[in-house]
């Protein structure tokens, strides 16, 4: 992923103790010596005794070139991410002296696995390069090894496999136009309020009041308006505020844009997903809220472990960019007696693929309690290659459904942004502009940057 | 999905040939099997000529390569050998073709047993079966041409040494034999 920072993992190391099996393919070929030198001395014909020379003398020499039984391998395999997209990895085998051939099997990115048969000692490390095909944690690379000795007589049997795990940055957009909620909370902050207070613009012109301070009497005004000898004008600005923020994330389950693969869920074939662009949206909208001055709290709805609490500044960011990278998809339902809790007057970011009516519920609780809600659409926009007519159908019937839930969810209040580049809608910048305009009953207002 | 994730979408859709492994492995797996449908299918016309067993060898040898965890191409070793009884012993070609393509047989299947027929081979990897098939065919070779000019019989129908030589050859064939399987480790 582009805008990902350089993380250097760990290299990992595999010590096995080989464990051996014989091959049938020795058996079989003494066997055959045996049956053939029979064969040949019943019949009285050395000729045919002769053949079955190389057969016995290979048989014999696979026993004498035995492996040792308490013989150990080791594999070490780094994983490095670099910032443009994609992934190195470096594998290097350490094996005992009497392995003749090596058979590995590699699988990229869960797809389907390779196999590739080496000849022994390797001379030096197997490296490769893996495009980055999703954001969050993910399995890069895994190797399964077997090794052959006494010329295919013996195999090792397969021990645990070497694994090289990432996790992978999402890309983060730079955000010009921020929507604020409905009610701007504290006593400081980047935000204009519309509660009269100190540090902010001008508000009005007001009849000076006990509590007012006396250097914001305004002596001009106070001459053009005053009536009596009491009457004094004092000049009001506004108050300052900040936003609070919550990004709800729900990552039951990972989306593909490729519709034939929603029952599969293979990761380098089923396209962008949503938890991709999940990741993406509550990523550049926490950077941008806590770059504001912001502060931005994060729950993931399928774990309470990955519960953030409103924060704000630099390291706080930190810790949400971490949660938000971690976040994979639980595959459990929500197991919420009751919607999670939300800050007074925050703001809340509801990204969901809103295939269900448990999001929409949540949704629809927290709108009830005068929160702004804005449901952030992450379904990728789909792509409907080799699926058949039936996965058309039930796509075009799902669909209908989600379109339904979010025709409910607008009428009962709760915004919708859809995060995903759609063909006819307008851009990102545009959506977010056009839900950063000051609303009925808001007495806050949008802020520029 | 910013550009460089859908870039590497196509560029990972474009995979599948040797030139994306970590190690250069050029030769396909599946070239085992089809060496040893060959070897077998030559073999079978070297002993049977190519009348209706040519058919039966061939049938084996595809069967072996199709499966070879059934062990078929050792059955197949029997049935070209057994074909060898057919003919009058001589010190011909055929019986050293034979002698060669029977153990290259064995190597092959046992190869075909452990490299997977999708995967990818590097041509060093072979150097090892090639290697021991030429250090124990030399010998095989060099001691077939005098058992059998000692053994068989001439045009006159006699031996030139029948129990002495064969106590002899069988002596020397056990004794090496011997050596190699009770040498200390």
């Amino acid at each position: 992923m582009s805008g990902a920072p350089d993380r250097l993992q760990d290299p990992r190391s595999v010590r096995a103790t080989l464990r051996w099996a014989r091959s049938p393919a020795a058996a079989a070929g003494a066997a055959t010596g045996l049956l053939l030198a029979a064969i040949g001395l019943i019949a009285g014909r050395a000729d045919v005794a002769l053949l079955a020379l190389p057969l016995i003398a290979a048989a014999a020499l696979s026993a004498d070139r035995r492996p040792d039984p308490g013989a150990e391998s080791v594999a070490t395999l780094s994983v490095t991410a670099d910032g443009g997209g994609e992934a190195a990895y470096s594998l290097t085998l350490e094996l005992p002296a009497s392995v003749e051939l090596i058979v590995l099997r590699q699988r990229l990115l869960g797809g389907e696995p390779r196999e590739l048969v080496l000849a022994a000692p390797l001379g030096g490390e197997l490296a490769g390069t893996v495009p980055l095909l999703h954001s969050g944690p993910q399995e890069i690379v895994r190797f399964d090894y077997r090794l052959l000795s006494a010329g295919g007589a013996v195999v090792s049997i397969p021990d645990r496999p070497v694994v090289g795990d990432l996790v992978v940055a999402p890309d983060r957009i730079r955000i010009g136009s921020l929507p604020l909620p409905r009610r701007l909370q504290a006593m400081t902050g980047p935000h204009q309020s519309a509660r009269a207070g100190d540090g902010g613009e001008f508000r009005d012109i007001h009849p000076f009041v006990a509590g007012d301070r006396l250097r914001r009497i305004d002596w001009r005004v106070t001459a053009r308006l005053g009536r009596g000898e009491g009457d004094l004008y004092v000049r009001r600005t506004g108050a300052l505020a900040d936003a609070t923020v919550l990004i709800v994330m729900d990552s039951r389950d990972d989306i593909g844009e490729q519709v034939a693969q929603w029952s599969r869920n293979v990761a380098v074939e089923k396209g962008v997903s949503s938890l991709d662009i999940a990741r993406e949206a509550a990523s550049s909208l926490a950077a941008s809220y806590i770059a504001a001055g912001d502060r931005v709290g994060f729950q993931d709805l399928s774990s309470r472990a990955r519960m953030i609490p409103q924060g704000g500044g630099t390291r706080h960011l930190w810790r949400l960019e971490r949660a938000i990278e971690v976040t994979s998809p639980s595959q459990v339902p929500f197991r919420h007696r009751r919607a999670p809790i939300v800050p007074a007057g925050a703001l809340v970011y509801l990204l969901s693929s809103l295939l269900d009516d448990q999001p929409a519920n949540l949704a629809l609780s927290w709108c009830a309690k005068g929160h702004r809600v804005i449901a952030v659409d992450v379904l990728p926009p789909p792509r409907f290659a080799l699926t058949n007519r039936y996965e058309r159908a039930a796509h075009r019937l799902i669909m209908m459904a989600r379109a339904d839930r979010i025709r409910v969810l607008r009428r009962r209040g709760v915004e919708l942004l859809t995060w995903a580049p759609d063909g006819g809608a307008l851009p990102l910048h545009a959506r977010l502009e056009l839900l950063s305009r000051p609303v009925r009953r808001l007495s806050s207002q949008a802020v520029r940057r | 999905m910013s550009q460089p994730g859908l870039r590497a979408h196509r560029a990972l859709r474009a995979w599948g040939g040797p030139d994306d492994l970590p190690a250069s492995a050029p030769i396909p797996g599946a070239a085992v099997r089809v060496a040893l449908v060959a070897v077998a299918a030559a073999l079978s016309l070297v002993v049977y000529g190519s009348h209706g067993w040519f058919y039966v060898g061939v049938l084996l040898a595809l069967l072996a390569a199709w499966q070879p965890e059934y062990l078929l191409a050792w059955l197949l070793i029997v049935f070209l050998a057994v074909g060898e009884l057919g003919r009058r012993p001589a010190l011909d070609w055929r019986l050293l073709v034979l002698l060669a393509g029977l153990h290259l047989l064995h190597e092959l299947a046992t190869l075909a047993l452990a490299v997977p027929w999708r995967s990818w081979v590097q041509p060093a990897a072979f150097r090892v079966p090639l290697r021991r098939f030429l250090s124990l065919q030399a010998p095989a070779q060099g001691f077939a041409v005098p058992v059998m000019l000692l053994l068989v019989p001439g045009a006159g129908g006699q031996r030139p040494l029948t129990l002495a030589a064969l106590a002899a050859g069988g002596g020397a064939a056990l004794a090496v034999l011997a050596a190699l399987l009770l040498r200390e480790r």
